[in-house]
């Protein structure tokens, strides 16, 4: 199977965690804490005043997990659907043990509004948008490895969107305007090792 | 900049609490002894659908993992003709759970393709994990079966021939990620964005922010904010005065019937 010997996995996870308490109690330190700013970089682009980055936050919730939190305001006439959210991994740079990168892409259309004048017989404005012409605004995120978030972290961690629990969840702020909150978990690579399996359907014969 | 409890203290109790039902079962699991073990087996169904000679499930093995999360290994042998996107693997959660008598309930869907006539087919794996005296009820409602797609393997080291082995794992994630012991921003924007590179100098050219200038970025000037408000107030003094003028017509035209309706009563 290539697995690596579960000790060394569970050295790997300890230092996961160690990391995970090192940057949850950074609250009391804040030379640490500058220092795991300016190691984290975000590039936005493609944001418009109807839909924009309204945050971007480093999260250490008690499930023993890192997330980014990047909560996106829309406005109203502006469509997006949470399914068409892609992460990327661009592997452009070749040191790139020394550092994590990713890349999100969030598809949006713009709404149009179609007024009486322009739909005879309606009389109402209609709501209406163009799925063909899709804008993209992106947010791409480098870590790179410092004091607290060593390369030997960076290296055994893969972004992933949980997207059954709440990786990406919606909420409406007001009648104007709502917020989509997209979490990326820094997930731990190394969960091909385990202390036991427990079959729960076992082998079966070749079909006939 | 800035370090913050982003729940309230009693919504972190809650999911730590949480979470500890979540490590109690998952530390159960790792000691399970043989009994035991039949008993949980008996509490999961797995069943699977649209199998054929080439491609079919060869077993399901629930594991606590070395990071921590259960998860369920879900092996397929398939043969060497039989081609599988791995992108194209689906986890459907069943839509007939109710909050009264929790389930874990779902589909794997791996759609597959012969590479030489270009047949095509599905494997549906279905797995349901009722209360159990080891995964109980409060376990199953705080979970949510979550595929793990960075970790799904091509496997070739089958004894049996001409074989590949296909490893796709579903984690049954703790559902509490919400409530953060602590967060740090990395960028915050405290009034709503304006694309106006000419008003943000830390804006690059191409409209980018970098987060290191993160506590005003895509703010706007003072002049700005300003104009915006009073636009604002036009706006809402504009609608003030227009529900006003619908009012009063609304009152006129009452009274008008109203009169009518007198002088028609009047008249008889």
């Amino acid at each position: 199977m290539g697995n690596i010997p579960v000790k060394s996995a569970k050295a790997e996870f300890e230092r996961y965690i160690s990391t995970y308490k090192a940057l949850s109690s950074m609250l009391d330190n804040s030379k640490q804490m500058k220092e795991v700013l300016s190691a984290i970089e975000i590039k936005i682009t493609g944001e418009t005043d109807q839909i924009y980055i309204k945050n971007v936050k480093l999260g250490f919730p008690p499930t023993q997990r890192i997330y980014l939190c990047h909560t996106l305001a829309i406005h109203n006439g502006v469509v997006t659907d949470p399914d068409r959210i892609v992460l990327k991994e661009p592997n452009e740079t070749g040191n790139w043990s020394q550092e994590l990168h990713y890349q999100l892409s969030i598809p949006w259309y713009e709404m149009r509004l179609i007024y009486a004048a322009d739909t005879p017989g309606a009389e109402l404005p209609i709501k209406t948008f163009d799925p063909m012409c899709p804008s993209i605004l992106e947010v791409e995120v480098t870590i790179k490895a410092c004091d607290l978030i060593s390369a030997a972290f960076l290296s055994t961690v893969t972004p992933a969107v949980p997207i059954h629990i709440h990786g990406i969840r919606r909420t409406i702020r007001d009648f104007m305007r709502e917020e989509i909150e997209i979490n990326v978990s820094l997930e731990p690579d190394i969960s091909y090792n385990t202390y036991k399996e427990i079959a729960v359907k076992g082998e079966r014969e070749e079909d006939s | 900049m800035g370090v913050f409890d982003m729940g309230n203290s009693r919504l972190v109790q809650e999911s730590r609490n949480k979470f500890e039902i979540y490590t109690a079962v998952y530390d159960t699991l790792q000691k399970l002894r043989g009994k035991q073990a039949k008993e949980l087996c008996r509490a999961i169904k797995v069943m699977s659908s649209g199998e054929t000679d080439c491609i079919y499930l060869t077993s399901a093995e629930l594991q606590p993992t070395v990071t921590g999360r259960v998860r369920i290994q879900h092996w397929l042998a398939i043969a060497d003709n039989i081609h599988v996107d791995e992108d194209a693997i689906e986890l459907k959660l069943s839509e007939r759970i109710s909050l009264n008598h929790p389930k874990i309930h779902y589909y794997l869907s791996v759609p597959w393709m012969t590479k030489d006539s270009g047949e095509t087919g599905m494997v549906t794996v279905e797995v349901l994990i009722g209360p159990n005296k080891i995964i109980d009820s409060s376990f199953i409602s705080m979970v949510s079966p979550v595929l793990q797609e960075r970790e799904t393997l091509y496997l070739t080291d089958l004894d049996d021939g001409p074989l590949n082995q296909l490893e796709i794992q579903v984690n049954l994630e703790p559902d509490i990620v919400h409530n953060a012991i602590t967060s740090i921003d990395l960028l915050n924007r405290h009034i709503p964005f304006i694309k106006n590179s000419a008003t943000d100098p830390r804006r690059t050219s191409d409209g980018s922010v970098s987060a290191n200038d993160s506590a005003d970025t895509g703010s706007e000037s003072y002049e700005e904010l300003l104009r915006r408000i009073e636009d604002h107030i036009k706006i809402g003094q504009e609608l003030t005065r227009a529900v006003a003028r619908w009012r009063t017509m609304q009152k006129t035209e009452e009274n008008i019937q109203k009169a009518e309706r007198d002088n028609r009563d009047a008249w008889f």
